[in-house]
């Protein structure tokens, strides 16, 4: 085979000259940028499955007469790539005895194909003070719409689409006393979330292809990292968050603080005309012990201003506006008002939640 | 005018008829097909990443486990299998659905290489070619806006004599 030169990117040799023009530059950045926005657009690429088809023609004459066309195909299924990562998202103060603490975590699909994961909390880990027990893992939320056959919240393993992230709460028990001796203020108890890639979207099992590699058959191909309780490359992923006991009786505290994020006028400046985008940030802090029940954050939208459609984000994760599998909706629990449901929180554990709204 | 150009306009219209023929014969299974005076063969290959002897290599492997995000390099073959010289060859490839050309990544030698960003309407050597933005003003073209490559050999193609081309995309 011929080697040829790699690919370096927009300039090569006798090219040199145009790098030093600015012009040139900042055409070169503005290509590496769309590409970038491409990317971003279609993080998880083509999906499995797609057909990836080449036809080249070649013309030629002979003697000064024009032949018939000649055709080459060649053709290549995109297989099917298995990537998943586990992320911690918050740990929890305790009490000893609390019943269904909840930490919580994320998981996002990170591979080109609909792949149903299945979900195991272990709360026994080693290099901790004491276990938990009873641990109940439900999905809370999904960012974007949930896949047809998936209902929220649920307990069942969960249907992602490429880039789809799920929110998961794991409540567990905590116990008194670590074996005979009471838990003291400061014990810790590790707990660890595995997500495994179970089954495809048509419920067949999740298996690598280790045979002979085909063209025209979609090959499986694992590609996730190694998490905190699995090895790279196994079709899972983990992560583990912490409970932290104290037997003091401090009551548990929300705090709420709202605050400007951003304001973006239509020149692309920052003030706050007529027009302008205004994002708020509303941070929820809570601290002390035990649990907070029902915790709703409800956003009347300010007097001279409208709310900017779909714009609900709770801690990175975008809200559709409608009452449906997420966390959050607009004007359906109460009109012009943007409502977050945070439901029961266990002390420690805080939120981030931005909304933006146009100055009329 | 040539000779050789009388005849394109000549039979321009036959060419039609019989590259659409051609087309529907072939379909989409032909691995390599044989007519006439030039046998044209094409492979698709995965570039890999290797390490050879503690430094980084690239290797080609038959593009069988293909990812997104990948490289992967279309060659075609093309050789004189008569016993006259063939002339005016053109290969034309339309850059694969759902994948990317890599810039400066399109080679052949004795050839002269152009690409379309229209679909294969008008051609232009790379860094020459517009687009027209969402603002209706025309801006250079990305590697990403091409979508046919044609490289147009030198020359003539003695009989038993083969040559090559090949570019790369990535597959989005």
């Amino acid at each position: 085979m011929t080697q040829t030169s790699l690919p370096t990117c927009v300039i090569s040799q006798g090219y040199y000259r145009y790098f030093k023009k600015p012009r040139f530059l900042l055409a070169c950045f503005f290509v590496l940028f769309s590409l970038l926005l491409a990317s971003l657009a279609h993080a998880q690429g083509t999906h499995a499955g797609v057909d990836i088809s080449n036809v080249v023609t070649v013309n030629y004459q002979v003697n000064g007469t024009q032949q018939a066309p000649v055709q080459s195909s060649t053709n290549f299924t995109v297989d099917r790539k298995i990537d998943l990562v586990v992320t911690g998202v918050n740990n929890a103060n305790v009490i000893p005895g609390d019943t269904q603490a909840e930490v919580t975590f994320k998981l996002l699909n990170e591979g080109n194909d609909i792949q149903i994961f299945e979900l195991t909390p272990n709360p026994v880990i080693n290099s901790d003070d004491f276990d938990t027990s009873a641990c109940n893992t439900v999905v809370t939320s999904v960012t974007g719409t949930p896949l047809p056959g998936v209902s929220l919240p649920t307990s069942a393993d969960i249907k992602l689409s490429p880039d789809q992230q799920a929110l998961i709460s794991v409540k567990c028990n905590i116990p008194l006393n670590n074996g005979s001796v009471p838990l003291s203020s400061g014990d810790t108890s590790l707990l660890s979330l595995k997500a495994v890639a179970k089954r495809n979207d048509n419920e067949t099992p999740v298996v690598e292809s280790l045979a002979t590699d085909t063209e025209l058959q979609i090959d499986t191909v694992f590609a996730d990292a190694a998490g905190s309780d699995d090895i790279a490359r196994d079709a899972s992923h983990s992560a583990r968050r912490t409970y932290t006991a104290s037997t003091s009786t401090i009551p548990p505290t929300l705090t709420i603080d709202k605050s400007i994020l951003e304001v973006k006028d239509s020149s692309g400046g920052n003030s706050a005309v007529s027009g302008s985008e205004v994002t708020y940030k509303i941070k929820i802090t809570t601290a002390g012990m035990g649990t907070i029940n029902n915790a709703v954050i409800s956003d009347q939208t300010p007097t001279g201003m409208t709310y900017k459609a779909g714009t609900i984000i709770l801690d990175n994760n975008l809200l559709t506006d409608s009452s449906d599998g997420d966390q959050g909706d607009f004007g359906v629990t109460a009109p012009n008002t943007a409502t977050i449901n945070l439901g029961n929180i266990t002390a420690g554990n805080q939120y981030d939640i931005q909304l933006t709204y146009k100055i009329n | 005018m040539t000779k050789n150009n009388k005849y394109i306009k000549k039979y321009t219209k036959a060419l039609a008829i019989s590259a659409l023929s051609t087309v529907l014969l072939i379909g989409f299974q032909a691995q390599a097909a044989q007519q006439g005076h030039l046998r044209v063969s094409s492979n698709a290959e995965k570039m890999i990443i290797v390490n050879q002897g503690g430094k980084k290599a690239y290797k080609f492997i038959p593009a069988k486990k293909v990812l997104p995000g990948e490289i992967v390099q279309y060659k075609t073959y093309f050789e004189n299998i008569s016993n006259k010289p063939a002339e005016n060859i053109n290969i034309v490839n339309p850059i694969p659905k759902h994948t990317v050309y890599l810039p400066n990544s399109a080679t052949g030698q004795n050839t002269f290489t152009v690409f379309s960003v229209d679909g294969g309407k008008h051609y232009g050597r790379a860094g020459t070619l517009k687009v027209r933005g969402r603002d209706g003003k025309f801006h250079p073209a990305k590697p990403s806006d091409y979508t046919h490559i044609r490289w147009q050999y030198k020359g003539r193609l003695a009989p038993k004599t083969k040559q090559a081309v090949s570019f790369r995309v990535r597959l989005r």
